[in-house]
């Protein structure tokens, strides 16, 4: 008999279920644990390794970025600096360019303007990057030769354009959304006392919607510095120091990916140098994705308005 | 409730022609893509290997992987990813290791996938030995592929209504079934779509498999994972980096192809996540 | 006589609120026990607490002791999923499974393990005790979502019926409901009272009134007063009691 009927009925088969169920779900989780610390890890693993064989102090400070020369230099400024500009300039075409899309799809458009701008947002979205790359080395590039016959085969500048492009539906989705959790009721008392649409638009509702406006402007902003593929088609592999768009460029991302980093030996240097380089990328990525994602729960949380 | 949206004003205009700009974009790519792609266009495309004359080149070694990859990303990554989802949301503590897991996850989305790529070669290809191969591209990208299954899949159980749990439980069911029963139905067109975005994203990948060594010329299509690393978006890549005129036709075919699958993954999502609501209701 | 449900200075506590506190109260067998008082007075998580569904939010703490049928609910032996079945329970909120009235209905035998045929005379003697057999014209494959309000919540206590429980929590069953919903609701309460001892948590002083044999007043998480309805509502011994019954405290 059973403690007045509530007592567990332990060979009850949905019981073992329910009692297989909970480690099976622990163990997926420890497993994404597991997975995502040896990713972090490994990375940090192998960057302690390489800054006990070049200093940390030279690494960051020197302009010289050789690792392949028979005297190997590491300075890792070139390829941040060209990472930064890349970022600043594809963020400087993509936020002003997203953030009016954005407020027309909300405010003006119709119906079905709306629909097709977000179609076309989406399939934007979803093409891969190196389709990007190909485009901006193939279509962008000539066309900019054409128009500035000084310009490098491989320059910033065009990276940029492909960059700004490929990073648009980010800043549209996430201003949308900001956007989008402004009261309504906002709009309608701006419009009832009087005010043109566009004055109410421009004065009300987009600065009430600036913190997640600017979330979305870092989560882009992470985006673009993680771009492998364009920067590595269009910007080219000349790691030096430059302020000029219109020469080329080597980005973190590009150093990793077009060096066949596959044929460096375990345990070399220059092994060592790719993790040191993704442990940079890494760092900047993960906190203007962080910075992002911090803007964003605070305007969860603070609501609007 | 957005109002009248027809009223025009000067900010108006100029944000429709912004607008109209980015779809002109959209369609400059598209026509330049389609426009190369077309001259490549013939029947052996499709199906022959890669080869030195891009008259003669083909995307079958690139097309088979790609589908070898995408298989192998969502076999690993899916039923990982939505099972970390429901710990955290259904079992775990709201403190604790499991909301720092949690944070963490949420963070290594944003982490670039040519990281990944890294951290794949040291792993999987240099670690566990698997070398240059398709098995090593999958599990990289299925760990690329991972926090944002798992960030996407927990936004859809969170959307589950409250009282469809209490109710279950209310009535005597265990854990188990209320997740099975209740939480996994009604979040499961939520995660279809949200795990379709992440498996859309990683099969357009090229920059972590480059890290791993994809090869750029194969002459035979890969028939188990152990083969060598083929993928259409470094199939691109390869023939992008040639500088003849020829090769940039290839590489946009190529390009087209690679978009058709992605096309073909996302009806094949759409049609199961309806099928889903249609039971449901 | 051992009462049904006992509760020992049970205090439960939400994170850092504490949402009940030190109550201590019996349930006698067979009877209506009305919990009256102000939203957020602890109403909602004394009848929780009764049938173990307060472990299932986060940051719970529960301390004292709540007895079923003499024992304790928080015991070793004792599994939350077998109470739930015991003790059951129709929340304010009348939420039905997606699907069609029967899989509604026998929901919980089926979590249970039972199947077969049973179920349907088991569905059609309970659908008939809320009163929804004839409304439904008998045709139980339909989606329960095509319910109105009141229809809802009866065939919410009748998936809960359909567990056979020795107790009936209701949690304010009548708040979302229009005036001849609730009166239906009523009727259908007091004729179950003949098989099951009822806890009816509810926001109408009259309803509690009309319903039930004894009275708790809980406000602040405290138990205030608690007696028999009768004497409570004309002559409460705490002022508190008596001014809310005059619509003084909301």
């Amino acid at each position: 008999m059973t403690v007045a009927g509530i007592s567990a009925t332990r060979r009850d088969p949905r019981r073992l279920a329910d009692r297989l169920a909970r480690p099976v779900f622990l163990f997926c989780a420890v497993l994404t644990a597991a997975i995502l610390v040896a990713v972090v890890g490994v990375l940090a693993v192998e960057t302690a390794r390489f800054f006990g064989a070049v200093s940390p102090v030279r690494f960051f400070t020197e302009v010289d970025w050789t690792p392949f020369a028979e005297e190997p230099r590491f300075g890792v400024l070139p390829l941040l600096a060209a990472t930064a500009q890349i970022t600043a300039g594809a963020a400087f075409l993509a936020v002003p360019a997203g953030l009016m899309t954005a407020v027309y799809m909300e405010y003006y458009a119709g119906v079905r303007t709306e629909r097709a701008l977000a179609g076309v947002t989406t399939m934007l979205a979803a093409v891969p990057t190196v389709v990007f790359g190909y485009f901006a080395l193939t279509f962008v590039t000539p066309l900019l030769r054409s128009l500035w016959p000084g310009i490098e085969a491989f320059n910033g500048l065009s990276a940029c354009l492909a960059v700004g492009l490929m990073i648009l539906p980010t800043v549209v989705v996430l201003t949308r959304s900001a956007l989008g959790a402004v009261p309504a009721a906002l709009m309608e008392t701006g419009l009832a006392l009087g005010a043109a649409r566009g004055r109410v638009v421009a004065r009300v509702l987009v600065p009430a919607a600036a913190p997640g406006i600017v979330a979305a402007v870092f989560l882009a902003m992470a985006r673009a510095a993680g771009e492998t593929m364009i920067a590595t088609l269009a910007a080219g592999n000349q790691a030096h120091l430059t302020w000029s768009p219109l020469e080329g460029l080597r980005t973190l991302t590009a150093f990793i990916a077009q060096s066949s980093l596959g044929d460096a030996p375990s345990g070399s240097v220059q092994y060592g140098a790719f993790f040191a380089v993704s442990a940079v990328l890494f760092a900047v990525t993960w906190g203007l994705h962080a910075t992002g994602g911090l803007l964003m729960s605070r305007r969860n949380e603070g609501g609007v308005g | 409730m957005r109002g009248p949206k027809h009223a025009r004003d000067g900010i108006g205009t100029a944000c429709g022609v912004v607008a109209a700009g980015v779809v002109a974009a959209f369609l400059t790519v598209a026509v330049v893509l389609a426009g190369q792609a077309w001259s490549a266009a013939d029947p052996g495309f499709l199906f022959d290997p890669s080869s030195r004359v891009a008259d003669r080149a083909g995307i079958g070694p690139a097309l088979t992987g790609t589908i070898w990859l995408l298989a192998l990303t969502v076999a690993l990554a899916l039923p990982v990813g939505i099972g970390t989802a429901v710990y955290l949301e259904e079992y775990a503590p709201r403190t604790g290791v499991a909301a720092v897991v949690g944070g963490l996850v949420a963070n290594l989305a944003g982490v670039p996938s040519v990281v990944y790529g890294v951290a794949g070669l040291a792993l999987f290809a240099r670690g566990l030995g698997m070398g240059a191969s398709l098995l090593a591209g999958g599990c990289t990208l299925a760990v690329l592929a991972l926090p944002t299954v798992v960030v996407t899949s927990r936004a859809a159980i969170r959307a589950v209504p409250r009282g469809l749990r209490e109710a279950a439980y209310g009535l005597g069911a265990t854990r188990w079934q209320v997740v099975r029963g209740q939480v996994l139905p009604a979040a499961a067109p939520g995660i279809v779509t949200g795990s379709c975005a992440a498996f859309t994203r990683t099969a357009g990948e090229a920059a972590p498999l480059l890290v791993l060594g994809a090869a750029a010329f194969m002459t035979f299509a890969p028939r188990t994972p152990a083969d060598p690393l083929a993928s259409l978006p470094t199939q691109v890549f390869a023939w992008s980096t040639r500088s003849q005129q020829d090769f940039a036709a290839v590489a946009a075919g190529a390009g087209v192809a690679l978009l058709l699958v992605l096309l073909v993954m996302n009806l094949a999502a759409r049609t199961i996540r309806g099928r889903m609501q249609g039971g449901s209701a | 006589m051992i009462p049904v449900l006992a509760a020992e200075d049970l205090t439960v506590r939400f994170g850092r609120r504490t949402a009940l506190a030190g109550v201590t109260l019996e349930v006698p067998r067979g009877r209506i026990v009305s919990v009256i008082g102000p939203s957020g007075g602890g109403k909602t998580t004394l009848l929780r607490a009764f049938n173990r569904m307060n472990e299932l939010k986060p940051g719970v703490t529960t301390t004292g002791t709540v007895r079923f049928n003499g024992v304790d609910l928080h015991g070793d032996e004792v599994d939350a999923v077998e109470v739930r079945r015991r003790i059951g329970m129709v929340f304010q909120q009348a939420t039905l499974f997606p699907r069609s009235i029967l899989d509604n209905v026998v929901f919980g035998p089926r979590a249970g393990g039972h199947t077969g045929d049973k179920l349907l005379e088991l569905a059609e003697e309970v659908l008939v005790a809320v009163g929804l057999w004839s409304e439904v014209g008998e045709d139980i494959d339909r989606p329960a979502m095509q319910l109105s309000a009141g229809q809802r919540q009866r065939l919410c206590i009748a998936r809960t019926l359909a567990l056979r429980p020795e107790v009936l929590l209701l949690d304010e069953p009548t708040s979302a409901l229009d005036p001849a919903a609730t009166a239906r609701i009523e009727s259908l309460v007091h004729s179950l009272k003949r098989d099951h001892t009822i806890v009816l948590a509810t926001h109408g002083r009259r309803q509690a009134a009309r319903l039930s044999d004894f009275t708790a007043y809980l406000a602040g998480g405290e138990l205030i007063e608690y007696g028999p309805t009768e004497s409570l509502f004309t002559n409460p011994r705490d002022r508190r009691t008596e001014s809310y019954l005059t619509g003084r405290i909301e």
